[in-house]
Order: C-alpha cells, then structure tokens, then sequence
C-alpha cells in the first residue's frame, strides 16, 4: 500500500516541533533577556507611572518606581555651554531634538545609567547620547538634573552634587536625519522593561 | 571457504575500507573549535561602491599612502607605509558604527594594534558619518591590500563584513615613502566637510 510506505513522513512534523523547542532555549537563554519587551505605554502630556526592575550585583531582583512625563519634544536651537548658552546649528542632512522630560521620583531612588531614544515615523531609533554636532558639544544623557544627584547603586552619596528634589525636569538631546519625523520616546535603564511614550504629532 | 568464513572475510574488508576512508577524511573535516556554519558572509567591492551590511551601508570614498602621518600635532614616521582608508557608514535603523576594521594582503592580516587606529563613532540611522582608519604596514603588502569592515569590534560570526579591494599598486607603495606628512582626517557627521 502507498501509504505505508509513506508513512515514515508522519515523523517529520514531530522532528520539526522538536527542532524548534531546542532553539527555542538559545532564544530564551541568549536574546530575550537582552531585548526591551516589558513595556509601559504612555502619551506626550500624561503622566505614566512605571515599575522598573533591574538586578544588583548579587543577583537580588530590585525594583523603583517612579512618574516620567514626555513634556515635549522639539528641533533644539541651544544647548548649555561651559561658557553660557550655545547656538545648536547642526550640519546638513541631521537634524537634533530636545526632548524634555519631567520626573516624580523618590530621592532615595537611584537612576544613574539611564537610556533615551528617538523612534520616528519609519521606526528608526536614534539613541540619545550627546557628542559633538557641528561646532557644539551636546550633554550626555542623564535622568537627573544638572547639579543634583540621588545616590548610586551601591547606596553611596556624591558630595559633589546637591541631593535631588522630588520633581525635576530634565532635557536630554537626540540627533537624527532631517528627514526624521519624531513619532515616539523610548526610556529604560535595563532589559527587559522600558517606557514607549508616543509623541503627539 | 564456507558461507561463515566469507562473510567473516567481507566485515572485515569493509572495516578495513571504512577506516582507510576515514584515516583520508581525518585532517580535512573541521576540528572541534571550527564553526564554518558561523563564518561571516563577505560582500566583496571596491573603492567607491555602496556596500550593505544589513544594519549598515558603508563605503571606501577615499585610501592615501604616506611615509609620515600627523595626529593631534605628533608625527609618526614608518619605516613602511601609513594607509589611510576614509569610509561612510549609513547606519540602517539603529545608531551603529564600524568598530571593526583590519587590512588584509593574503594570508597577512594588520588589525587595530600597535600605532593603527579606526576613528568611526556610532550615528544615527539615516544619518551619514565620516569615518577614518589608518594602518601601517611594510611596503611589499601595499599592491594587495583589502580593507575588512565590520560592526562589532571582535565577533564577526554570522555578521556582515565589508571585503573591500582598496586597488592600489606598487607605485602607491613607492610614492607613499616619499610623500609628506599626512594630517589624519577629520571624522565629520551629516555631510563631508
């Protein structure tokens, strides 16, 4: 009969799933905790309270929570100089945005370490992260205010800086092509949870 | 010889012929550290050419010889011959940039030790960057070099890599030893200065 001699091929399927499930754990194990894929969504304008989880150097899993609101996001003329405000004039073909954030945060909270990126429109996402743009120098990107820190991870306190307040904006800077329409801010610390704060447009 | 006997006589001559086979394999099969499935898929080009990288676009827009190159005010003479590979990298979607580059010339291979250099930062997607990467080498490699380029600075399995003929000759080697000092470039971002 055909199908008798055929029927080894009601194996294959099952190699198949079994294939699969063994690739599976390298996806697991190797690229998922390394994706951003918990997300907390939000709009410009409304406040989104967000829990975000990070793992210390002994491996304890911890948490903080905190309200971040997108105020706006806009083309960037000046930025903070050494020497006082700076005319932000980027080369052709790039364009830089300031995006301003306010956070409402317990001052015992530690945020160093902080990400920011700009999606636009085609899904592209450029990272805020200062550098040079034509003649300006623009701030690396922290989710503290200038002159004020909370403490590090380590529980430790930098004299230097006066303690954070429990409300403060910050503005941290992206740079894109010209052509970039800003459709989203995206903030984490570490995978896997970040925020998605959509811009109004 | 009976019907046991032979067939005794046939096992054996087939181990014999399976071990002969693999004594010739031995040797040409892979070794335990070798992972041919993981080697980087070159896109091989030349001067001038846009290559794609998947989360890339780069190309060599410009290579100089020199005997004496400049950087930050300090003069480094060779006693073979600086090249200097100017490239563009387009980053794809995210801010990316080549942090891997070394010269090849055969089974010779000069990475990113010694006084060599790869000046190339991280742009935004859509955005073109300048980048710079000069290397010294002995004047007899100058005919054949290529230029590798890459994304992560050490692990090229299963990447992209740019394999681009820089086309120089002999009389570029030549003329590199009796060229003047050569200012590195500056590394621009948007459009070249």
């Amino acid at each position: 009969m055909t199908w008798r001699r055929w029927r080894w091929l009601v194996v294959l399927p099952v190699a198949v799933v079994l294939v699969l499930l063994a690739s599976a754990g390298r996806l697991q194990l190797f690229w998922l905790p390394g994706e951003l894929r918990d997300e907390t969504a939000g709009r410009e304008g409304d406040p989104v309270r967000v829990v975000d989880r990070w793992e210390d150097e002994s491996g304890d899993e911890q948490e903080r929570e905190l309200t971040v609101t997108l105020v706006d996001v806009r083309p960037a003329t000046w930025v903070q100089g050494y020497s006082g405000p700076e005319a932000v004039d980027p080369p052709r073909g790039v364009a830089v945005w300031q995006i301003s954030l306010d956070f409402e945060v317990d001052p015992d909270v530690p945020l160093g370490g902080c990400q920011v990126s700009l999606v636009d429109g085609d899904g592209r996402e450029a990272k805020a992260m200062g550098g040079l743009v034509g003649e300006v120098l623009l701030p690396p990107t922290m989710c503290e205010p200038e002159n004020r820190r909370g403490p590090g991870y380590d529980g430790s306190r930098d004299e230097d800086y006066l303690p954070r307040l429990p409300r403060y904006r910050v503005a941290v800077f992206a740079v894109t092509a010209a052509d970039a329409d800003p459709a989203g801010v995206r903030l984490w610390w570490e995978p896997t949870d970040y925020v998605e704060i959509d811009v109004r447009r | 010889m009976n019907g046991r006997r032979r067939h005794q006589l046939g096992v054996g001559l087939v181990g014999l012929v399976l071990l002969g086979l693999a004594t010739l394999l031995d040797g040409r099969l892979p070794d335990e550290d070798a992972d041919p499935g993981a080697d980087a898929f070159l896109r091989t080009a030349a001067v001038g050419d846009r290559v794609d990288l998947r989360t890339m676009d780069v190309r060599v827009d410009a290579v100089r010889t020199t005997s004496a190159l400049v950087r930050f005010g300090v003069e480094m003479r060779s006693p073979g011959v600086w090249v200097v590979v100017e490239y563009t990298v387009v980053a794809t979607d995210e801010n990316t940039s080549v942090a891997y580059a070394e010269l090849r010339a055969g089974d010779r291979v000069w990475s990113l030790d010694g006084r060599s250099s790869n000046d190339c930062s991280a742009g935004p997607p859509g955005v073109q960057v300048g980048c710079v990467a000069y290397f010294e080498v002995p004047r007899d490699a100058v005919p054949d070099l290529r230029v590798w380029l890459a994304r992560d600075v050490v692990e090229l399995r299963y990447d992209a890599v740019a394999d681009i003929d820089l086309g120089l000759t002999a009389a570029d080697a030549e003329r590199g030893g009796n060229a003047p000092p050569l200012e590195v470039p500056d590394t621009w971002l948007g459009e070249r200065p």
